[in-house]
């Protein structure tokens, strides 16, 4: 059957898949589809790929949501459809998605995938059609390979449902030569693989120990062997009766070699409407020490755990000896009896890891009578969805064993019991399997022993009641995974307490496990490709430079620079300027802003950072500071650009901050002999130091006295002169100011206004690192402190200080006595702020009021005493 | 009702198997510039070595493993710059560092001066228990040499530093200083035990960096 996509013009998918490939190996059918991994789903495109001797199923990652051309399309595993090949329904009951599994004999863990519908979708093929294409081939190829097994997912024909294994080496399916062609796809080392995904930021990347659990699980083949236990599952419906005083060794010890792992089922230890209606949940102890003493005497055993719902109990015991490679142990049990709650019906299961498999075993009483298969059926289902490990349902275990009192009964009027082998055809078991209804992917033994039930107690003979039940067999052994090879399948006729005959199988499991020494080989090899893929994948910036160059800085001027990131680099990258200590939350110096600060860039893209210097009264002084004795330009200030999982770029700030009379002490203004402007920063520090111990030049700076005088001549009536606003301060005017007293201004006219002369004295005095009046006794703040001795306090100020105080307070004292508009509370609580600062915390009032008293009084005599002092 | 097995406790691996622990250490690198830092990483972690080698203008960041018995360590390699420029700097690299490597370059006397003054900051600054080794670089042109391999052998033991001349051309002893910091560095588990000194468990270092908390 040909499904014919092929024959016609081949779709936009099927074009550009077909480019992976060479002339000779076909794309047969492109099905989109996606995988779980983790919580995450990750899209694939599935193609069957068929060349003159072979056909392969690849999964192909995809770089983009859309593929747009063959390289967005990665090989990320292949499926040879070999001997080993499988291809399942994986039906996830909590889920209405349907899925199916691929796994073939060269992948070390079959891989489910869910088929999607994109909104392209008649560009890919149905899932219909690629299974269809599978079976068509491997219906083909049956003939010469009759082992083959691919149990088809939908199909209803017979086929494949057989018993079997595929560990048995010979008569492979296709040869290691057939295959050959297949090694070209097998990408060694796909850690570059640069996905697009990836670099526009839609999906992060994998980081350390997620990265590492990845590789290790990719590189499971190189390290995992597998090893055979020998499991024993035991069944056995008491009906009710004692038998803990019942030799089960004929049931339990009837292996030539001791079993590895024990899986122990009963049902019907209790039919008491008690224990119904309580759902005994507590394993019976009694019936646990006798299966103790019962087991194999090859070996010693402990029990492992047990778990019980009413009459349904498993117990797992294993050898002592293999007890610490079992890793992980839980119980679980639903009940499916009445309303689906009851526990008289139901399923008790163990979920373990082995060395590197997971386990599961499940004991289910199903529905009884004859009519109720469909009931058995719905059982089945419901502790499917409903008997949930911690991070598992069933169907997710590496090996699975389903024993127990299954309850399918035989289709059979007639009670004549002849030939089994006939009679195992109306198996209502084997009937609803063929059918797909009912353990679906499971496998059973071939029966070779008469039904299980049901006999009359304390005999082998066939129930005499009036009932007169039909035989059957009720108590299986199925198993689910492919290494699993059934050695024995038997009913032991012996034990005769019940109505029922126990049941046991024997099994051979071959189970991963890690070779250490080869383990520790991968482990050591992965850890240096997780370091070469961080390494490589480390996001980077590209800065236009390093140095940014603000030459000359003055005083209140605004400046700024510019400089380009780009992102060169195939990943996204988070940028942001980093703060340089833990207790300094600043990126760089209050003076200097960045914007922006943090960003993201994609690949490919750039973007401008600006930043700005601007020198304020406030910080003036700190600028100073570093600048210190250098001529010339110095690094201001030294930026970190930190990429986010990547290097730090560090940006110098370079300038050179002019002198200029703001910022500097009156000390140093009062012994200053030439313009500003004419002096270098070497000499201006050299005039700081010897300011505390030389003879001052002049009593106060000629700048404050500058403004004042101007202020007195032109600005006696002007409204609004002393503003709490401080509107004018962002005004071009006073950087011309700043110049005019920079260059000691004799020569040219004051290029100011009162308004904006009134805004440059202010700026004068609050740029000192020092405030002019730093109280060391705080009383003189207090309002009912002797005014005398707070005239005292500005007497002990040094000279330019306590002469910049008395001038500036005079002339204030003379400016509210001339202004009719002026308003004294407004000028002390401004000059307050700005003459007294402190480090302790003085209250905005008591400033204010410090200063009126000033204000308010003539002080002419007492600063007529200091000046004569000075 | 998921339950432990009876018995309780965690499982054993069989046979005393190991866990193949994975210990991450920050470590950074010191030294004046151009003594050949950036190239000891670059033979370090990637085999290769530049003749011009370029400036390093902030701090590189580059993670290499070293396995030792059962255990691996995973360097967390921060490659400063060494221009006086940036020294103010370099307290955010070795903050929080379990080992430093201090360079120098065995042709320059005062590249030797600096990596002492680089172990005196460390000593004072840096965590308490932090490894550090010296390295005298460029042990491939002795010819020139003018710090004496017995003089700073003297140094490093009159400080407990591991000393080692190095060459990054031509790898001689690049492989060993680290796989002496790694053997030197403890390797315990941590638990209840968080000393700046303690290598961390890769799984905590994740859970770290989703919360942005740089290691204390």
């Amino acid at each position: 059957m040909n499904n014919g996509t092929v024959e016609n013009t081949p779709t936009f998918i099927f074009q550009i898949v077909q480019e992976k490939f060479l002339p000779g190996e076909t794309v047969k059918a492109v099905l989109h589809a996606y995988q779980r991994i983790g919580v995450e789903t990750s899209n694939r495109i599935l193609a069957l790929v068929a060349t003159q001797d072979s056909y392969a199923v690849f999964s192909f990652a995809l770089a983009c949501d859309k593929p747009r051309t063959f390289s967005d399309l990665v090989v990320d595993n292949i499926f040879p459809i070999d001997k080993g090949f499988r291809m399942e329904s994986e039906v996830r009951n909590t889920i209405s998605v349907l899925g199916f599994s691929l796994s073939s004999s060269q992948s070390a863990r079959k891989s489910t995938f869910y088929p999607s519908h994109p909104d392209d979708a008649d560009e890919y093929t149905s899932f219909k059609l690629l299974v269809d294409d599978i079976f068509d081939y491997k219906v083909r190829t049956a003939d010469t390979y009759p082992q083959a097994i691919v149990p088809p997912p939908f199909d209803d024909d017979e086929s494949g449902t057989g018993g079997g294994t595929t560990t048995d080496e010979s008569g492979f399916f296709g040869s290691e030569k057939e295959f050959s062609w297949l090694a070209r796809y097998r990408r060694e080392d796909d850690l570059l693989a640069i996905d697009r995904c990836i670099a526009d930021g839609s999906k992060p990347l994998l980081k350390g120990e997620s990265k590492f659990q990845y590789e290790l699980k990719k590189h499971e083949h190189e390290y995992i062997i597998n090893k055979t236990y020998r499991i024993y599952c035991a069944t056995w419906n008491v009906n009710g009766q004692q038998c803990n005083a019942t030799n089960l060794r004929p049931w339990l010890a009837a292996s030539e070699d001791p079993p590895d792992i024990y899986a122990i089922a009963f049902q019907e230890l209790d039919l008491s409407p008690k224990a119904i209606t309580l759902s005994e949940s507590r394993p019976d102890r009694s019936v646990i020490h006798n299966i103790m003493k019962s087991l194999h005497e090859g070996a010693q055993y402990e029990e492992l755990c047990s778990v019980r719902l009413v009459g349904m109990m498993l117990t797992i015991v294993v050898k002592r000896s293999i007890r610490p490679n079992i890793t992980r142990c839980e119980k679980q049990s639903v009940g499916t009896g009445a309303l689906n709650l009851m526990g008289n019906k139901g399923g008790v299961g163990v979920s373990l890891t082995l060395n590197e498999d997971s386990l599961c075993f499940v004991n289910s009483h199903l529905a009884a009578h004859v009519s109720e298969v469909q009931r058995r059926n719905e059982d089945f289902n419901e502790i499917n969805r409903r008997l949930l490990f911690s991070t598992q349902d069933i169907s997710n275990h590496d090996h699975i064993f389903w024993i127990g009192d299954l309850n399918y009964r035989l289709n059979m009027t007639s009670d004549e019991i002849t030939d089994y082998r006939v009679m195992l055809k109306f198996d209502q078991l084997n009937i609803e399997r063929a059918a797909h209804r009912v353990f679906e992917n499971y496998y059973e033994g071939e029966i070779t022993f008469q039904p299980t039930y049901k006999y009359d107690p304390g005999t082998d003979n066939w129930d005499s009641s009036e009932k007169h039940r039909q035989p059957a067999w009720c108590d299986r052994i199925l198993w689910r995974g492919d290494k699993i090879k059934q050695i024995v399948y038997r009913n032991v006729m012996k034990i005769q307490l019940s109505d029922h005959k126990p049941v046991y199988a024997t099994f051979l499991a071959d189970i991963k496990t890690k070779d250490e020494q080869k383990y520790k080989r991968v482990h050591e090899k992965i850890l240096k490709r997780v370091d070469k893929y961080e390494n490589d994948n480390q996001p980077q910036i590209t800065v236009e430079k390093t140095d940014l160059d603000f030459e000359e800085i003055k005083f209140n001027e605004e400046y700024f620079r510019d400089f380009t990131v780009a992102n060169n680099c195939h990943l996204p990258v988070e940028f942001s300027f980093k703060e340089k200590t833990e207790t300094d939350m600043r990126i760089c110096e209050d003076w200097i802003s960045i914007d922006p600060c943090y960003g993201t860039l994609i690949t490919g893209r750039s973007l401008s950072i600006r930043v700005k210097i601007h020198i304020k009264s406030e910080t003036v002084w700190r600028v100073i500071k570093k600048q210190g004795n250098h001529i010339g330009k110095i690094p201001l200030d030294i930026l970190v650009l930190h990429v986010k999982n990547g290097r730090d770029i560090f940006i110098t700030v370079m300038g050179e901050y002019k002198p200029s009379c703001f910022g500097l002490p009156v000390e140093t203004l009062c012994c200053l002999d030439k313009p500003i402007v004419d002096m270098q920063w070497s000499e201006l520090t050299e005039i700081q130091m010897k300011s505390t111990t030389e003879p001052f030049k002049i009593t106060m700076p000629r700048e404050i006295f500058l403004l004042i005088d101007y202020l007195y001549r032109v600005g006696m009536q002007e409204i609004n002169l002393f503003q709490l606003e401080r509107s004018f301060k962002v005004n071009d005017n006073i950087n011309e100011i700043r110049d005019w007293l920079d260059s000691c201004g004799a020569a040219e006219e004051f290029p100011g206004t009162p308004h904006t002369a009134a805004e440059a004295l202010l700026m004068l005095l609050e740029s000192s690192g020092n405030p002019l009046i730093h109280p060391l006794d705080l009383n003189v703040l207090n309002p009912d402190y002797p005014f005398e001795l707070c005239l005292r306090a500005i007497h002990k100020l040094s000279t330019p200080r306590k002469n910049v105080f008395l001038y500036l307070t005079m002339f204030l004292h003379e400016f509210i006595e001339q202004n009719r508009n002026a308003n004294i509370e407004v000028i002390a609580k401004l000059f307050g702020m700005i003459l007294i600062r402190s480090s302790h915390d003085i209250h905005g009032l008591q400033r204010k009021n410090f200063i009126k008293r000033f204000l308010s009084r003539g002080i002419f005599n007492f600063a007529r005493n200091e000046f004569k002092y000075s | 009702m998921a339950t432990t097995p009876r018995g309780g406790g965690t499982a054993q691996r069989p046979n005393g198997a190991s866990q193949n622990k994975i210990c991450q250490f920050k470590l950074v690198l010191l030294g004046e510039s151009a003594v050949g830092k950036s190239s000891l990483v670059l033979r370090f972690v990637k085999g290769q070595f530049h003749e011009y080698q370029e400036s390093t203008i902030g701090a590189a960041f580059l993670t290499q493993t070293l396995c030792i018995d059962d255990t691996a360590v995973k360097f967390e390699i921060w490659d400063t710059a060494g221009q006086e420029r940036y020294h103010s700097l370099a307290p955010m690299y070795y903050r929080g560092a379990q080992a430093a490597i201090v360079v120098y370059d065995i042709q320059n006397q005062d590249s030797f001066q600096r990596a002492k003054t680089w172990v005196k900051e460390l000593q004072r600054q840096a965590s308490p228990n932090i490894v550090i080794a010296l390295a005298g670089n460029k042990a491939d042109l002795s010819n020139s040499r003018v710090v004496e391999y017995e003089e700073a052998k003297q140094y490093a033991e009159e400080n407990g530093l591991l000393f080692m001349e190095t060459s990054a051309k031509t790898a001689m002893n690049v492989n060993d200083i680290f796989l002496a910091i790694a053997k030197k560095l403890p390797k315990n588990d941590g638990a209840g035990n968080q000393g700046s000194g303690q290598g961390r468990r890769l799984a905590e270092v994740e859970q770290n960096r989703q919360t942005n908390n740089c290691c204390k």
